[in-house]
């Protein structure tokens, strides 16, 4: 079997293949250990990172929908020190990227946390999840407001001489715009995309099926919308990407590789197969193979436009 | 040790209304489940429905590498497990939660097993196990309640094993007329639960499990209780199980699939 070169440079982070598993689906790896071979994933991105441990929200926190989840958990995680103490020692005794998710209320907060992880052994990143309300700015998202995207980024930057990824929303109008404010701010990667807010009423009981009123949407109904939303940015900037929402399969991420993502997270169908990461990164390699191609980098951004009419 | 894999169906029959055991062939789960872990399966027409969902372990074959579970038609899943027939496979990832903690010394501890509904096969195979174990039948006492006689289900397995066995039903269909907490109180003036070397193990409809729980904590009782929540992943990931609990530092959540399902009932708190 020829061999397909898998490893990927995304600006200052080289993965040693393109698969990643998203944050808040695969826990801190060791919940996963035991059924899936960490040392041949690309990274993983650990679970939302606070400054303090959070208990997180009420139940109901998820419910299904079509083809898809609405989660509000609440970012319940045991906070930095207990991540750096009691998670990241199991993490490092593995091959694969270790991306720190982290969250913040305020730009003080994502700096004491950006300034806590630098230099830490075995974290190769930050991802920025900046899907979460500014005390500052009565609550609204960081991620909403371009201005306080590039400063929520600019003020991290300062702090850190990590990789720096920033996780687009896409609760926006124009998601370019968050893009760029996300580059000029200084990141050198863009993760795209966080989950869609949603609601779920049970028309039976006529209430709301999450006790927080409204969730974030993941899993294969997002997938188009995902995909939409990597290609729009692919074109408006020089950053690389990872791409996700909704990726189930092999085909599903090349996908998004097409669209411009140098780099892919597979997110909710973690829950229903554990091993779908490992699935996803054998099937990219015989798609490539296939294909007669010998560098994964080489398709990145390569869609074409549909045939035209004639050619049919 | 776990697996995550497509399993053959063996058997797929109907116990009672609405409700089928199911067999699968899996050496792991046949081999490694203990009273009170379950298994989350995962059927799907599409993405319908896209996650698996928990099932407790009812009896498992080690020499076969079997298992079975039983199950209620509720939605979409168990209706399309409920079309499953031998040679079809489904996909299972288990065993999977803790175990119900058999109080010790075993053998001079009187083991009340409360069971509601379809809450009944994971203490079938505790059941089972104490008396493998050598634990005095008569100071195995099982009550199998359900709201009819024709959702009353493993009777005659617990009737096998000869263990101190009551049936309870609401509208008085099969066996004593009423709820499982009327028994236990039954028992409780005649003196036959004596606080000192009793432990309740309890599975069922969350009403119930709260109804025991509070008859356990007034009357002094140990007990634990295996609760029910939705379970997206099963592995501790999605926190989308959360269960209430009190801790020395207050209030806080704890995951039904890797810190439970099996609780302490004290430590729970009630919605
Ligand atoms: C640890 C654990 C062990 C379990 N073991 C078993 C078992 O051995 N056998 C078994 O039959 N079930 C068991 N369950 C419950 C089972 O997982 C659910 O009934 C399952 O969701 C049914 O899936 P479905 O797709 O058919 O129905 P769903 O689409 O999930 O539900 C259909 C309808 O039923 C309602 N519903 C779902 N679950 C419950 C419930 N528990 N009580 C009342 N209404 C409900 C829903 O709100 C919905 O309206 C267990 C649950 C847990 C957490
Ligand atoms: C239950 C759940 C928890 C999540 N937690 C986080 C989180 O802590 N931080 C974050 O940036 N994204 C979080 N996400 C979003 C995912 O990382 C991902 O961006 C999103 O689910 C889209 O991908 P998917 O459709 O493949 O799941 C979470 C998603 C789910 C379903
Ligand atoms: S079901 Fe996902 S954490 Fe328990």
């Amino acid at each position: 079997m020829s061999k397909v070169k898998m490893e990927v440079q995304l600006g200052p982070l080289r993965l040693q293949n393109p698969v990643l598993v998203a944050s808040g689906t695969f826990g801190y790896g060791s919940e996963y250990a035991d059924l899936v071979d960490l040392n041949r994933l690309g990274g993983i991105m650990v679970k939302g990172t606070t400054l303090h441990p959070r208990a997180g929200n009420p139940m109901p926190r998820m419910v299904e929908t079509a083809a898809g989840c609405l989660n509000s958990i609440g970012l319940q995680n045991v906070g930095v020190e207990a991540f750096i103490h009691e998670k990241l020692p199991f993490l490092r005794q593995y091959r694969c990227a270790v991306i720190v998710n982290i969250a913040g209320d305020s730009y003080e907060e994502f700096e004491q946390l950006a300034e806590r992880l630098d230099g830490v052994d075995g974290v190769h990143a930050l991802e920025l999840n900046i899907s979460c309300p500014n005390q500052e700015k009565g609550g609204i998202h960081f991620g909403v407001d371009p201005e306080a995207t590039r400063k929520v980024v600019s003020r991290v930057r300062r702090r850190t001489r990590l990789p720096l990824i920033v996780k687009l929303s896409p609760n926006v109008t124009d998601i370019t715009v968050n893009a760029r404010a996300a580059v000029d701010g200084g990141a050198d990667i863009l993760s795209l995309v966080n989950t869609f807010v949603g609601t779920a009423i049970d028309a039976k009981t006529r209430r709301f099926k999450l006790a927080n009123i409204t969730g974030g949407l993941s899993g294969p109904a997002i997938k188009p919308l995902a995909l939409y939303m990597v290609w729009q940015v692919a074109q408006a900037v020089k950053v690389p990407l990872i791409g996700m929402g909704g990726i189930m399969n092999a085909t599903d991420a090349v996908e998004f590789l097409l669209a411009g993502a140098s780099a892919v997270a597979v997110g909710t169908a973690n829950y229903l197969n554990p091993r779908v990461s490992i699935e996803v990164l054998e099937g990219i390699e015989q798609y490539l193979r296939e294909q007669g191609e010998k560098d994964v980098k080489d398709i990145v951004g390569t869609v074409k436009r549909c045939k035209p009419e004639s050619e049919f | 040790m776990r697996c995550a894999e497509y399993c053959e169906v063996v058997a797929n029959r109907q116990v009672a209304t609405s409700q089928f055991e199911i067999q699968l062939h899996s050496p792991v789960v046949a081999r490694h489940a203990q009273p009170g872990q379950f298994v989350q399966m995962r059927v799907q027409s599409g993405y319908e429905p896209l996650f698996g969902r928990p099932f407790s372990v009812f009896r498992t074959f080690p020499e076969r590498g079997d298992f079975s579970v039983i199950y209620l038609v509720r939605g979409t899943l168990t209706q399309l497990l409920a079309q499953k027939r031998r040679g079809d496979t489904v996909f299972v990832v288990g065993p999977l939660g803790n175990r119900f903690l058999v109080r010790q010394p075993a053998g001079e501890v009187l083991h009340v097993l409360v069971a509601g509904g379809v809450g009944a096969p994971p203490l079938y195979l505790l059941a089972e196990e104490l008396v493998q174990k050598g634990v005095p039948r008569q100071q195995v006492v099982v009550v199998n309640g359900a709201r009819r006689h024709d959702l009353l289900v493993c009777q005659e397995h617990f009737a096998e094993l000869g263990v101190h066995l009551w049936a309870v039903t609401e509208d008085g269909s099969l066996g004593e007329k009423g709820k499982v907490t009327d028994i236990l109180k039954g028992l409780s003036q005649r003196g036959e639960l004596p606080s000192g070397r009793c432990q309740v193990y309890a599975c069922g409809p969350s009403a119930m499990l709260e109804a025991v729980a509070k008859f356990a904590q007034k009357h002094d009782l140990p007990c634990q209780v295996s609760m029910e929540t939705m379970m997206p992943c099963g592995l501790g990931v999605c926190l989308g199980c959360a269960v209430k609990v009190r801790t020395s530092n207050g209030i806080d959540y704890k995951r039904a699939c890797v810190d439970g399902p099996v609780f302490d009932a004290a430590e729970v708190v009630w919605a």
